[in-house]
């Protein structure tokens, strides 16, 4: 018997030395080792910089502001539920080599605080030079009054659903840019000449070329988060109205503000906000809460009383309950991608809500 | 009661984490598991009769180091010294009665929606049973599947985990060699709804000559992702006569078991 347990002995001795041995031997710097999961992967596979996101939407952002200096990849899938996103080892191992961690910094990405334990990267953690949170700054929406669970799946710190709103895209471009200066302050003015190409590009694309000439896309913005933009394009200027002037994404949805519709979850709210749509109810009865025969009738009853007829419905959730209603009330009910990649002709954020207003557009009557 | 209350500490060197406190060591799949989050209402019987219905664990200091992905897309070393006896395996209670062990994960990804995990365990410690102080060890091989289709993991998935363990028992005249298994499906059929079945075998590692055997089926209904309501049926094949700190008697015997578990607290994403 000594025998036996002076091998059992030996054995636990080589795990633990060659366990040593091979973490002794690893090196982050020098040897960074390649993931070979199923993630997503863009951008420079050359460049110095590894950029990791929690979602494709920040990624296309940071791919833009990075250039080429970064090597940017995502983790959760664009067709995925941002919520249930499965801690898999591999995408540890992604984080393991990262300079940057780019994530929406609210309660979205509860996923991701496991990956980053088990990362053993200290650059990418919660306050370090690497981490950086994209809502900093955003006028965040739906801040909770009553935080616990008879509420459902509530996020304490608002709604974070921020990357539906293209005027957040500014924010969350400007601190994926003060991320970067900070992991690579050499390349510096490239990120921001790159945020200011961005910023334009978001302003340009929301309210047209000749509204942001006059009087620049921070002013718009500013008038659109205040709920003034159009009481303001009511006056004239060089003897016409400056509604005539609008143009971009505002101008395509500029005949349906104001209309009413429903929504499966609330992850449409800063878009709706932004287009001046109106969600009166929601399929599932609270956040996170799948819909019961009973609440579905009640908002049969809802959509016909108020003749609602578009429901937005992200393409990750279930199909049914929408079409049931769909098939009761003739309501559309339009499955639409929530990121990046949700589908595959709809490769950057502008793409997105490009497809988004397309398909509203041709199913709001 | 409280099961587990220790520190981490994180990014160490040697790419290292450090627990110190009460906790379940790293054993297999389910070891780490807390009662409410086994994909049934029972542990497989074959860690019961090894480690007890508490399972391996107690107060201690665990290691993680995450290595090289060599050999998969992700591999992890745990090595843990605890000081917890259980009076299955490890029954001392003496100074001498601390308990090893080690686990080598290894995860491969085989596609976006599925991957494969290997674990090899092994527990290191003392028995002290009928008299003295003896060796006793438990080694563990498993191997685990889950499917679950990319932006539908919310309403379907599909999950094998099988691991079969051996155990080697020192007493005054030689040594009780002990085996057991369990194979385990955990199937998500929608939003609300999962259908779990499982089938072990086990032999007391005290006296392998008494074994049984479990067969289980369970239907679970979560009505949120906070509230999950499980209705369990279980027939136990025994052939037991005497049992260590059990009365008898042990005949085989149906259960029907309903649980209901509630929790608070943000999102649980522990699982992969």
């Amino acid at each position: 018997m000594n025998n036996i347990f002076a091998r059992f002995t030996h054995i636990i001795l080589i795990a633990l030395l060659s366990g040593s041995l091979l973490v002794s031997g690893q090196n982050r710097q020098q040897n960074r080792y390649q993931n070979r999961g199923q993630h997503q992967q863009r951008g420079n596979s050359n460049a110095g910089l590894t950029i990791i996101c929690s979602f494709s939407d920040f990624a296309t952002i940071a791919e833009r502001i990075a250039g080429s200096h970064a090597n940017v990849q995502s983790i959760a899938h664009g067709e995925q539920d941002p919520h249930f996103v499965p801690p898999k080892p591999s995408y540890a191992m992604m984080l393991s080599d990262a300079d940057l961690w780019i994530t929406t910094g609210m309660d979205l990405e509860g996923w991701s605080t496991t990956l980053l334990d088990k990362a053993r990267n200290k650059q990418i953690m919660d306050g370090e030079i690497g981490f950086v949170a994209v809502s900093d700054g955003v006028n965040v929406l739906q801040k909770v009054e009553k935080a616990d669970r008879t509420e459902g799946d509530v996020h304490l710190m608002g709604n974070p659903h921020i990357n539906t709103g293209p005027i957040n895209w500014k924010i969350i471009a400007t601190n994926i840019t003060t991320g970067l200066i900070k992991v690579d302050p050499a390349n510096a003015s490239d990120y921001q000449s790159n945020l200011e190409a961005f910023t334009d590009q978001v302003d340009r694309e929301m309210f047209g070329d000749e509204l942001v000439d006059i009087f620049g896309g921070e002013m718009l913005s500013r008038l659109l988060e205040n709920r003034t933009l159009f009481t303001f394009l009511d006056n004239e200027y060089q003897g016409e109205k400056l509604t005539v002037k609008l143009g971009g994404w505002q101008k395509q949805m500029e005949p349906f503000r104001g209309k009413k519709i429903v929504a499966y979850h609330k992850n449409w709210i800063y878009f709706t906000e932004t287009f001046g749509l109106e969600v009166i109810g929601y399929i599932e009865p609270k956040p996170g809460i799948p819909p019961s025969a009973k609440h579905v009738q009640k908002m049969i009853q809802i959509i016909e009383d108020q003749n609602i007829n578009l429901m937005l419905v992200a393409s990750y959730f279930e199909k049914n309950s929408a079409r049931m209603i769909e098939e009761k009330t003739g309501i559309k009910a339009l499955f639409l991608p929530l990121f990046v990649g949700g589908i595959p002709e709809v490769t950057d954020n502008f793409q997105l809500v490009d497809y988004w207003i397309d398909q509203i557009a041709t199913n709001i009557q | 009661m409280v099961d587990e209350v220790y520190m981490e500490w994180l990014n160490l060197p040697l790419n290292m984490n450090l627990k110190a406190g009460v906790f379940k060591s790293e054993f297999g799949f389910l070891n780490r598991f807390h009662d409410h989050a086994l994909p049934q209402f029972d542990r497989p019987r074959v860690l019961i009769n090894m480690f007890g219905t508490g399972g391996l664990g107690g107060a201690g200091l665990e290691t993680n180091f995450l290595l090289p992905p060599v050999i998969a897309h992700a591999s992890s070393l745990d090595i843990s010294v605890v000081y917890g006896s259980n009076p299955q395996s490890f029954s001392s209670e003496t100074e001498a009665g601390f308990v090893f062990t080690s686990q080598f994960l290894n995860y491969y990804d085989l596609s976006a929606s599925s991957y494969l995990e290997i674990r090899l365990s092994g527990a290191a410690g003392k028995n002290d049973l009928p008299v003295g102080e003896f060796n006793s060890y438990v080694g563990s091989a498993g191997i685990a599947y889950k499917w679950a289709p990319v932006g539908r993991e919310k309403y379907r998935s599909l999950e094998w985990k099988t691991e079969f363990l051996y155990g080697l028992r020192e007493y005054a005249g030689g040594s009780y060699k002990s085996k057991g298994f369990y194979s385990n499906i955990h199937n998500k059929l929608g939003a609300r709804f999962w259908l779990g079945g499982r089938i072990g075998y086990s032999e007391l590692p005290y006296d392998p000559s008494q074994s049984e055997w479990d067969y289980t089926i369970s239907i679970d209904f979560w009505q949120s992702e906070f509230v999950l309501t499980r209705f369990q049926y279980q027939y136990n094949n025994r052939n037991i006569v005497n049992r260590i700190e059990i009365p008898g008697p042990y005949p085989s015997d149906h259960s029907f078991i309903i649980q209901v578990a509630w929790a608070m607290g943000p999102h649980k994403h522990e699982a992969y």
